[in-house]
């Protein structure tokens, strides 16, 4: 999937508090927990399905953090594939509307 | 699965009430010998004149039955909590406060149902089970809290006689009027002695890491939810009940200072503490 089509929606199957700079997140499913740093959590605060990934990146990430556009987005990839494989993050190819937000 | 009580209509009555935490429990057994057992093991947690809204019937069935290698489960089913290990089965109903208990006669299998059904009983009013081990020094509570050898019942060894032992492994917290007070409970650890029966409001809990020297410092707030999270005894993996353990951890983290306690196993730690 390329990464300018990537919308990102939080899992209903979670629990998260952002404490700081940090967000801790915990699975419904299988309890697991989570921690993420502030790129993570500034990610994390940002899928809500509307915006793509690579716009997160640019103005969540590279604009407060002292990374390359390059790095941070592949980086940023590495990061949601790992949530999603957890199943607490999905993706879509497109937007999506705040009611209809897939698991 | 299912689970029945059928009992003799002859039946004499052996129930004991077993108060943990401010919950009086009433385990109804119709076996003067299990009745036995209970009051021995909960000696110092019976109340012999409480009317409990709180029921446990305990039939007692022949050990064997079971498979004794299986795991602790627990689901919802049917509004009914189901519990299920190698050595008991049991359900518990939220709504009746009832429950029963398909078990052999003897302590650790209706010790480890009354932990779960406390689990159960705490989470949706902020409470939880902590594996940690705590005691009360001059009416404040302190909890001290790390994985297997941290240093729990350690910590209850190396207590000062003017310190009251809550427990050396299951912590009980509860809220009350919006603060948090640690009880005492009978879930003892390796230290093999039940809790003192008594309360206190929760001063702060240590999480134990072992060093040359002993000293207390700040942890990030984040990581002290983290370790609380970690530590929290819960069995029920449902979603609602995993928010509320959740949700009680945040505020319980808010509220009550977490700090990292890093300690030389003698006695001295105890001069940081009260």
């Amino acid at each position: 999937m390329a990464s300018t089509e990537m919308y990102l929606t939080q899992s209903d199957d979670i629990a998260s508090r952002t404490i700081g700079d940090d967000t801790l997140i915990m699975s419904t499913l299988d309890s697991t927990i989570f921690m993420l740093n502030s790129v993570g959590s500034a990610i994390w605060n940002s899928a809500d399905g509307s915006m793509p990934l690579s716009r997160i990146v640019q103005e969540k990430v590279c604009s407060e953090f002292d990374v390359t556009d390059e790095q941070a987005l592949a980086d940023a990839q590495e990061f949601v594939d790992e949530l999603v494989k957890h199943g607490i993050l999905s993706i879509s190819d497109a937007p999506v509307p705040p009611k209809e937000k897939t698991q | 699965m299912t689970l029945t009580m059928q009992l003799p209509e002859t039946a004499v009555n052996h129930d004991v009430v077993i108060e943990i935490g401010g919950f009086p429990i009433e385990v109804q057994t119709t076996d003067a010998e299990f009745e036995r057992i209970l009051r021995g093991r909960y000696r110092d947690y019976l109340r012999p004149d409480a009317a409990s809204e709180f029921a446990l019937r305990v039939q007692l069935t022949n050990p064997d039955s079971f498979d004794p290698d299986a795991d602790a489960e627990v689901w919802l089913e049917d509004r009914e909590w189901r519990m299920e290990r190698g050595d008991f089965r049991a359900r518990w109903n939220p709504e009746k406060r009832r429950g029963q208990v398909l078990q052999s006669a003897n302590p650790y299998s209706i010790d480890s149902v009354l932990r779960i059904v406390h689990t159960l009983m705490l989470a949706p009013e902020g409470g939880f089970l902590l594996h940690a081990s705590s005691a009360v020094r001059n009416g404040k509570a302190f909890m001290f809290s790390g994985v297997s050898e941290a240093g729990k019942t350690t910590m209850a060894r190396l207590a000062p006689p003017d310190v009251a032992l809550l427990t050396d492994e299951a912590s009980y917290v509860r809220k009350r009027d919006g603060r948090y007070f640690a009880y005492g409970t009978p879930f003892a650890g390796e230290f093999g002695e039940p809790g003192k029966n008594i309360s206190a409001p929760i001063e702060a809990v240590y999480l134990l890491k072992k060093a040359p020297d002993n000293r207390i410092e700040e942890i990030d707030p984040a990581i002290a939810l983290q370790r609380i999270l970690r530590n929290i005894l819960f069995f029920a993996h449902q979603p609602e009940m995993v928010r509320q353990v959740f949700d009680a951890a945040c505020a319980f983290v808010a509220a009550v200072p977490v700090l990292q306690l890093s300690f030389f196993p003698d006695e001295r730690v105890w001069e940081l503490i009260g």
